[in-house]
This record gives structure tokens, C-alpha cells and sequence, in this order.
């Protein structure tokens, strides 16, 4: 199918050097979207770049093979052991039924109540070794979020700021977010609220729409409160985008929206609803 | 009998993954973990924020075992496929800037020098690392740059104030002969 714009090339003569010129990068996603689309539509009427398109590919895949082995820290084998292990608290219960199975005999007693004792010294050793992890990774957030704020704020202390409300996109549902951008930086910052925690496999994934594009702004969990906050950068200033929706998709987020949006506002003129800030 | 995980297949390993198997899934991370590290390395070069894209990778999987399909390939494709977009968007979460610093690109292969791997897809891939040695800097740069980082032609351009033109030419250059060489490395083996 060939467009009736003077974008496209004629179907009696598709432009097919085009076309070879844009498939290396196009194999490994290195085209911009127009870019994308012509290539998509030039395929059709070029058969013969399919074999070239083939090779690319096979090398696009063989580059995710080029990376060397790294040997990771323990530290992060043993972060995956604890993550994945059941609750301490099940070990102990189960460990009490086994106590509780042993015969009444005093001595039996005794030698139990130490094992009792051991258990639960062991746990809470468990514990507050988890808590200890729990922490450093609290810090390691708190650190993150104190660089991304310092590259925040270095915005917010320029020009006009523009705060975006975003409305709920399904009935019955009150998640409400809003977003401060600076339509002259990439940066922004968006914060939900009243957002439904998500399946397992799941995640929030922010949207900048600009026409048909759908460009990732970055994905995020809420808290159990369903609360959240996301500091985001544009590929181009904010001015570029014209509204920044929600969506739930699968961990690790998505290409492009797969579901429908949880929030989703147009931003409004600079001029017209500016921020305190500036 | 103990079952010897070590020695089961990807799929059965993510079978037993499925039932919430510990042991299954620490054989499927001593098997792939320093390959998921080595790519989030590349990606991100930083050690902290690798290793936390490697543990979000492997959380995905644990939670989430069935999302890979055996029928669009192999399972270290989708893996090391999971853990690039995984790093990428954590590129876009800390906002952080790319660089031209070829040298730091350079950094993680100098640091693993490693012998010929018997899986012939990870060969094909030490392949691709000594091949790119071989392009011009400029153009290996922008390849690496924005494959690694998922970069079009135009946020390259933005990134490293380099010309739109010119970042497309080297690109296309660069692929263009890292295609050739690639071809010609394989006939030769062929032949031998």
C-alpha cells in the first residue's frame, strides 16, 4: 500500500537505494520514527533487501552477544538468594511444629527450648541482616533520587514551569498525577497518586505523546499507598510533546503502550498555567 | 535422588522456576549470570548500577518465568534482550548523559580478556567485538553508542552535537563493513 503524499515514493519506482542506505540502522533500531516508517513501507516494493534486512538482523542479534562475561559481585548472588528465599517467619513456624512433635521428656525439653531459642536467635540474626540490606538499599535510592533532584532543581530554577494535571482514564478509579515540566528542558518530574498496586510482572510505564508517537519517559512501582514519584528526561525539550499519559505493561516496560491508559493529560500552554516555580 | 539442576535445559530449569524452585533458578544464574553482569557492564559502566540491572533481570524471570516464548529462540537471546532495554531504561531513569569517550567504552573489554567460548552465538559475538575494533573510531563509536543505549540517528545527533547527516553516513558506514567483515570471517571459517 503506497500513501498518496509526496512523502512516499512512486510505487512504479519505490526508492529502493533509500531503502538500503536506512536498513542497517533500521535492523538495529537506530531509525527515528518517520525514518522507521518509510523504511517499513519501502520493504514492501524492494523484495530484493530482504536477505540484506535478514543479515542485519542476525547481526543485531549477535551484537547483544558482544558484550565479554563480567564475573558479577557475591554480593549480587546473594541479594537473588535472599530475594528469592520464603519468609524467615515460615521457617520458624515450621521448625516449631517439628519441636512441637517431640516427645515429653525433660530433657528433650530442655534440648528443645535451646533449638527454640536458636531458631529464634537465628531469625532475628536473618532479620536485621535484612534490615541492614533493606537499608543500604534505601540508601543507595535516597542517593539516586538526591542526583536526580540536584539535575531537577538545576530546571526548576529556570524559566517558566508548567504543572500539568492528569486525569483518571477509567471509571471508577480516582489515580490522579501530576507533572512539572520546563517546556525549554528535556526534564520533568511526575507524580501519581491513588494508583492501584499492579500484578506481579507488572509496571507503570509514563508516556510523552507527541502526534502517533508513543516515547517512554521511563517506568515506575508505586508504594503501597500508591504513591510514587518519577523524574524523567525527554529525548527533546518538553516544548516538543503535547501530552504524557499512563499505562500498565509488562515488567521491563514496553515498546509502545500496550493497554489502556490509568491517567492522561495535554499539556497546557506555558504562558497559561505556569508554576510558582521559576 | 537429587536432581542435578546444573545440567537441565534452559526450559526445564524455567519449569521448575515456575513452581518458585530456588535451587532451578540458582543454576540458571550461575549459568548466565556473569553474561546478563557483562552486558549491563557495557551498557551502563558502572558496577552498582549493573549489578542492579542484573538483579532486576533475574527478578523478571523468577517472577515471571512463562514470558519467554522457546519458539522465537533461544532463551539467552531473550534474556540478554530483557537486560539491554532493562539497562537502557535505567539510562533514562538517571537521566544520565551519553559520552564520547571511546575509551570508556573500550574499558570492559580491556578488563576480560576471556578464551574462545564453545557456544557458537557467544563465539559469534567475540567475533563482532574484535570486528568492531576494525572500523573507523567514529563510526565504531556511534554503532556501539546507539545500539547499546537505543539511540536513533537523531538523539545521537543531539547527545554528541554531531551533524544529523554525518551521524547517519557513519552509521550506515560503520554497519555497512561490520556486515561485510562479518560475512567474509564467517566464509573463511566455513572454508577451514
Amino acid at each position: 500500500m503506497v500513501r498518496n503524499d509526496n512523502t512516499t515514493p512512486q510505487s512504479t519506482q519505490p526508492d529502493c537505494d533509500t531503502l538500503a542506505d536506512l536498513l542497517p540502522a533500521y535492523s538495529m533500531g537506530m531509525t527515528d520514527t518517520a525514518e522507521t516508517l518509510l523504511v517499513e513501507e519501502l520493504l514492501v516494493h524492494c523484495p530484493e533487501q530482504a536477505t540484506a534486512l535478514e543479515e542485519y538482523q542476525a547481526l543485531s542479534d549477535a551484537m547483544l552477544f558482544s558484550a565479554p562475561d563480567v564475573m558479577p559481585p557475591a554480593s549480587l548472588g546473594t541479594k537473588l538468594q535472599a530475594l528469592t528465599t520464603p519468609e524467615v517467619s515460615t521457617t520458624v513456624d515450621s521448625d516449631s511444629n517439628k519441636i512441637r512433635t517431640i516427645p515429653f521428656r525433660n530433657a528433650v525439653i530442655a534440648i528443645a527450648g535451646i533449638a527454640a531459642v536458636s531458631v529464634i536467635l537465628f531469625g532475628l540474626v536473618l532479620y536485621l541482616l535484612g534490615e541492614v540490606d533493606s537499608l543500604r538499599d534505601e540508601n543507595r535510592v535516597l542517593s539516586a533520587l538526591a542526583q536526580d533532584n540536584e539535575s531537577f532543581l538545576n530546571v526548576l530554577g529556570t524559566g517558566d514551569l508548567l504543572q500539568t494535571s492528569l486525569a483518571p482514564q477509567q471509571d471508577g478509579s480516582n489515580a490522579v498525577a501530576t507533572v512539572i515540566t520546563n517546556p525549554q528542558r528535556t526534564v520533568g518530574l511526575v507524580r501519581v497518586e491513588n494508583f492501584p498496586r499492579l500484578d506481579p510482572g507488572m509496571t507503570y510505564q509514563a508516556w510523552l505523546i507527541r502526534g502517533d508517537d508513543r516515547i517512554s519517559a521511563g517506568i515506575f512501582d508505586v508504594d503501597p499507598s500508591g504513591i510514587a514519584t518519577l523524574i524523567f528526561t525527554a529525548p527533546q525539550s518538553l516544548a516538543n510533546y503535547e501530552a504524557l499519559g499512563i499505562t500498565p505493561e509488562p515488567a521491563g516496560g514496553s515498546d509502545a503502550p500496550t493497554n489502556s491508559p490509568v491517567v492522561f493529560g495535554t499539556f497546557a500552554d506555558a504562558s497559561s498555567d505556569s508554576a510558582s516555580g521559576g | 535422588m537429587t536432581l542435578d539442576y546444573a545440567s537441565l535445559e534452559d526450559t526445564t530449569l524455567l519449569n521448575h522456576i515456575a513452581e518458585q524452585n530456588q535451587a532451578a533458578f540458582s543454576a540458571l544464574y550461575e549459568r548466565y549470570g556473569s553474561a546478563v553482569y557483562g552486558l549491563a557492564m557495557q551498557v551502563l559502566r558502572s558496577p552498582s548500577l549493573a549489578e542492579e540491572v542484573a538483579q532486576d533481570t533475574f527478578m523478571k524471570v523468577w517472577k515471571n518465568p512463562t514470558q519467554y516464548d522457546a519458539k522465537k529462540g533461544r532463551f539467552l537471546s531473550w534474556l540478554l534482550t530483557v537486560t539491554r532495554y532493562t539497562a537502557i531504561d535505567r539510562i533514562r531513569q538517571e537521566g544520565r548523559q551519553i559520552t564520547s569517550d571511546a575509551t570508556a567504552l573500550e574499558y570492559v573489554n580491556v578488563k576480560s580478556k576471556q578464551g574462545i567460548p564453545e557456544d557458537p552465538m557467544r563465539r559469534d559475538g567475540q567475533l563482532i567485538r574484535e570486528l568492531l575494533q576494525q572500523l573507523p573510531p567514529e563510526q565504531a563509536l556511534l554503532v556501539k553508542l546507539g545500539f547499546l543505549h537505543g539511540m536513533t540517528h537523531s538523539q545521537l545527533s543531539a547527545q554528541l552535537d554531531i551533524p544529523l547527516g554525518t551521524v547517519k553516513t557513519r552509521v550506515r558506514l560503520g554497519l555497512q563493513k561490520l556486515r561485510v567483515l562479518w560475512q567474509d570471517a564467517h566464509q573463511l571459517s566455513d572454508e577451514n
